[in-house]
């Protein structure tokens, strides 16, 4: 079509008459002109009167023909054809119902988790003027991928000698104690923030009570001991009481001012709300023994920065490229090359961790996609198995000179009424689904997640593009179907006599088996994230965590040093072993399963020192004489350390199984000698072999470890070894929360300063086990969902076939079929497509599966356990679903059969 | 009686009724009718319209600009729609003749090679 005939549709469009108003009028002076010259022929009055109507052909058709040209007809066929969808749906509440229903699950899930995605990574930080904010990152050359935060002197270079920002953040968590004076009240643990002086302004959060923090107390290290509580944090531990600005609290065991409050709705840059927040240069109050401000060489800080008005994201980074690398030349004194990344402000920035976070929504999304690919099988069924009962109705307009054109636009109309009425009821469910969720897995014992989950314009387009491509594949293929039946024989009678069309029922027997296929991947990988969590929640971890509480102390914040520390502990473990209920006290350097390892550089004794031997790296663990005792783990060679094992005595060390296996493989590691650490450190005999344990994590496969005495251990690196940082496991008899309540008693009266926090060993297990839950709890979810929507499908087609074959079945009866023969015969049909569909998705999954290999802790992706389970579940689930409707084949009265028509 | 549809007559070639509706407006304004009549008549009633196809075609042609209309009355006093041809669609009309005689002579070459010579 010419630019020319596009512009004069445009400017109809707008006139008020149009060039076709008059058509009819003029079509009419048509006729008349040409009954005249009929008439003037010589044929009789009516004879000319119908001649000429069959010269003019159809006049409809022509008068619609012409209206199109002008292209408006468009809207009004449309609005014609919403009505008549709507009519249609209203009239066949069950079909509509059934359809909106399963689409409402399909689009609701969709929609819940892309508003989960939206929130986390798309949604713009909930600041003041969010556009204007970007996160900062640093990069060093020649380490790609690899981004990093900032070290303070960094910050202050940047924020004070930048030009492009109209201001700079910087902030970090710490764990802190707060004690809030009143005399019976405990510390508590609580999440503090620490942020630079101008964060509060910068974002613009503002204090409901009091005021936030100023740039002067950015300045001097250690000069401001201020606070500002959050407001939730205000409410549940100060009863909200307004004098609590001005009040003095403890926190780490420092007095600090609380100088405000924060308002309710205050977030700042992470999706966790911080109970408060303190100075950024409190920090080496906070934490005494690792005072990070003056330290060049440590990355703690995050960066996030507002940008001057007018300033575009590349000219600030450029900006930023120049600052940095000046600096590291200046101050550092390095040649590394650095490079700034700013991205628009949001919670999950940093490219690195936003890629994983994008990967890991696209296989959600991926498998939410294809609970709503099988929703569009079934709806496309139903609309199939619907369209069959029409034909009538579809072949009348048919020869009524509707066009098939016309004909699919108006079906394809009613799919998508549908789709959006789905479409609509799932935007309600994803309105309450998505904190349902993160309710029921969000990782324990951690804050509330604070996440802005309401409707926003990209979840509502996401919706209504989601409903209309629904709309479309459930919609076309039947539609396409539906718009060519063989016009005389569908008007001649309605119904079908025998066996309908085979392109159709071929259709049917299609998406049965795409969506079984689909579900067969769905529930191989829901089966296989259990089968993991299965393996988990029983996984050997080497030792007893049952009734074992890990205790540590914060005798770091009270000027203890490691000789006083040593006696602390040692005075605390004879009182502890005096309690009823505690039945072994000991300590060591690390708690199981609390993620961190320290490793270092082994020598091994007594064979010839190879370089690859002299780069190796093992697990040390430094413990005390009952440690094994505690833990119940067994000592399979040799001896325990004891209490002679000290500093004045011969080395010793104890290896684990996996260390024997590695460096004495069929020998007798006993006796043998190891140098733990660097060449400074002496030899150490092995006195004894425990069995393997999980060590840091639960994940980990049989590392090698060496466990040192922790009475003939010297402080430093690389064993790190200090009494300090030492952990109490104490095992009790039964109930391990007495003993946990206990506690804080025994340790008051050795000193009254000295806070004690203990947690369950089991819960340190049970954090491990959360992440494989989340997994197995979302897949199996939306696995059993599929195959209660297959099933369903399974059932719907079968019995629709049913129907159609009554008179067939009859006939089969008639003829001597038994009941029997009938049944074997739909159910046969039934299992036959499943089958197929099944063999097809397991060989999907063989692929697909391998993409949550990282997820699955020893298992197969190729478990044949799974694939065998979920084979046997779908079939019977099919069994079921192809049973009822056969049954009903069975039930059919030949007599009645053979008469129906 | 009705008209039989005789043998002879041939249906209408895609796209060339636009062309046959612009050569029959340019012996001046007339009405729809008029163009139907007049097709059949200087065809001697081989080509055959269906006069109901012929308005779509008029409103395709009056979005080109090729033709304009206007009421009129017809000789017998009857209240009428008048096209007629403008200046754009009278090039429009010389450009698609002498591509649609060029596409005669082409066919014309192919079916009977020598008579056409014959015929120079």
């Amino acid at each position: 079509m010419s630019w020319r005939r596009q512009l004069a549709k445009l400017g109809a469009l707008f006139r008020r008459s149009k060039p076709v108003d008059d058509l009819e009028e003029e079509i009419r002076s048509h006729l008349e002109m040409e009954e005249q010259e009929n008439l003037e022929s010589g044929m009789p009055p009516e004879e000319a009167h119908y001649a000429a109507l069959r010269r003019f052909g159809n006049v409809t058709l022509a008068q619609e023909r012409s209206r199109e040209m002008w292209g408006w007809q468009s809207v009004e066929t449309l609005w014609q054809d919403l009505r008549y969808g709507a009519r249609q749906l209203r009239r066949n509440p069950g079909f509509t119902a059934v359809a909106v229903f399963t689409l409402t699950l399909g689009i609701g899930l969709n929609t819940t988790i892309f508003t989960l995605f939206d929130a986390v990574t798309l949604r713009p930080l909930p600041v003041k003027d969010p556009t204007t904010v970007v996160n900062v990152y640093q990069r060093i050359q020649g380490e790609p991928g690899s981004y990093r935060s900032f070290s303070y002197p960094e910050y202050v270079a940047l924020r004070d000698s930048n030009s492009v920002f109209s201001g700079l953040v910087a902030y970090s968590w710490i764990p802190i104690e707060i004690d809030s004076g009143a005399t019976t009240a405990e510390a508590e643990e609580a999440h503090a923030l620490l942020v630079s002086g101008n964060y509060f302004t910068v974002l613009g959060g503002e204090a409901v009570l009091g005021r936030t923090f100023t740039p002067e107390e950015d300045q001097a290290p250690g000069a401001y001991p201020v606070v500002v509580l959050s407001h939730a944090f205000w409410k549940q531990h100060f009863d909200s009481d307004p004098a609590t600005v001005g009040k003095s609290v403890k926190l780490n065991g420092i007095r600090f001012t609380v100088v405000g409050i924060a308002g309710q709705d205050f977030v700042g840059t992470e999706p966790q709300i911080p109970d408060l927040w303190v100075p950024l240069t409190m920090q080496g109050q906070l934490m005494p023994r690792d005072d990070r401000l003056p330290d060049r060489g440590s990355f703690w800080l995050e960066v996030v920065a507002r940008l001057r008005p007018s300033v575009s994201i590349r000219q600030a980074s450029a900006a930023m490229d120049v600052l940095i690398n000046r600096f590291s030349r200046d101050y550092l004194g390095t040649s590394e090359q650095a490079s700034i990344t700013l991205t628009p402000g949001s919670f999950v920035a940093r490219p690195d961790v936003r890629g994983q976070v994008d990967s890991l929504a696209f296989l959600v999304m991926a498998a939410v996609g294809m609970v709503l690919l099988i929703a569009c099988a079934n709806v496309a069924n139903l609309m199939l198995a619907r369209a069959t009962g029409r034909r009538k109705e579809i072949a009348i307009r048919l020869s009524l000179g509707a066009t098939r054109r016309r004909l699919i636009q108006q079906l394809l109309t009613e799919s998508s009424l549908v789709a959006l009425l789905g479409g609509g009821f799932g935007l309600l469910l994803a309105y309450w689904m998505p904190n349902l969720l993160i309710e029921a897995l969000k990782p324990p014992y951690e804050q509330p997640i604070a996440l802005h989950l309401g409707l926003d314009i990209p979840i509502l387009g996401y919706t209504l593009l989601l409903s209309l491509i629904t709309g479309a594949a459930f919609g076309l293929a039947p539609a396409l179907q539906a718009s060519k039946p063989n016009l005389l024989s569908a008007i001649k009678d309605g119904g079908n006599p025998f066996g309908q069309g085979l392109s159709r029922s071929r259709l049917h027997n299609l998406l049965v088996v795409a969506e079984t296929s689909i579900c067969v991947v769905l529930l191989m990988g829901a089966g296989l994230l259990v089968r993991a969590l299965k393996r988990a929640q029983t996984v050997n971890l080497g030792f007893d965590a049952k009734h074992v509480l890990v205790v540590a102390l914060d005798l770091d914040l009270h000027g203890y040093d490691d000789i006083r520390a040593a006696e602390f502990h040692r005075e605390l473990t004879e009182q502890l072993q005096t309690l009823p209920g505690v039945k072994s006290v000991s300590l060591a350097s690390l708690a199981p399963l609390g993620g961190i390892s320290r490793g270092a550089p082994i020598t091994i004794g007594g064979r010839e020192t190879s370089a690859s031997l002299s780069s190796l790296s093992v697990n040390y663990w430094v413990v005390s004489p009952n440690y094994f005792e505690t833990l119940g783990v067994p000592i399979v060679r040799g001896r325990n350390f004891s209490v002679l094992d000290t500093r004045g005595g011969p080395p010793v060390a104890i290896v684990n199984e996996a260390m024997a296996r590695q460096f004495w493989p069929g020998g007798d590691p006993v006796g043998k000698r190891l140098r733990p650490g660097p060449p400074s450190v002496p030899f150490a005999e092995i006195v004894g072999v425990v069995k393997n344990t999980r060590g840091a994590r639960l994940w980990e496969a049989d590392e090698p470890y060496v466990y040192l005495p922790i009475l003939q251990t010297t402080e430093g690196p690389p064993v790190q070894t200090g009494q300090l940082g030492m952990k109490l496991l104490v095992r009790a008899e039964a109930n391990p929360g007495t003993v946990a309540a206990m506690l804080p008693r025994v340790v008051k009266r050795l000193d009254p300063n000295v806070q004690a926090s203990s947690t369950l060993l089991v819960k340190s297990v049970g954090r491990w086990v959360w992440f494989s839950q989340v997994g197995a709890i979302l897949s199996s979810g939306l696995g059993l969902l599929a195959l209660l929507l297959a099933a369903v499908g399974i059932y719907g087609v079968m019995s629709y076939s049913v129907t159609q074959r009554t008179h067939e079945m009859g006939i089969r009866m008639a003829l001597g079929a038994s009941q029997d023969d009938v049944l074997k015969l739909v159910v046969g049909q039934g299992v036959r497509l499943t089958l197929l569909g099944a063999a097809i998705g397991l060989l999907i999954s063989l692929a697909a599966t391998r993409v949550i290999a990282g997820m699955l802790y020893g298992v197969k992706p190729t478990d044949p356990v799974t694939f065998v389970s979920v084979s046997l579940l779908l079939t019977a689930v099919a069994l079921l679903a192809c049973y009822i409707p056969a049954r009903r084949a069975t039930k059919v009265d030949p007599m009645v059969a053979l008469r129906y028509e | 009686m009705a008209k039989q549809p005789s043998r002879d007559r041939i249906e209408l070639v895609y796209g060339s009724l636009d062309m046959l509706i612009l050569r029959t407006l340019r012996w001046g304004p007339t009405h729809g009718h008029g163009i139907a009549k007049s097709i059949e008549r200087l065809s001697e009633e081989t080509l055959r319209v269906e006069h109901g196809s012929l308005y779509p075609a008029l409103q395709r042609l009056q979005q080109e600009g090729w033709i304009s209309a206007d009421w009129g009355v017809s000789k017998n006093n009857q209240r009428a729609k008048y096209y007629r041809l403008t200046a754009a669609g009278r090039r429009q009309l010389l450009a698609e003749t002498s591509r649609w005689e060029r596409f005669v002579r082409a066919i014309t070459g192919v079916l009977r090679p020598t008579e056409s010579e014959e015929g120079q």
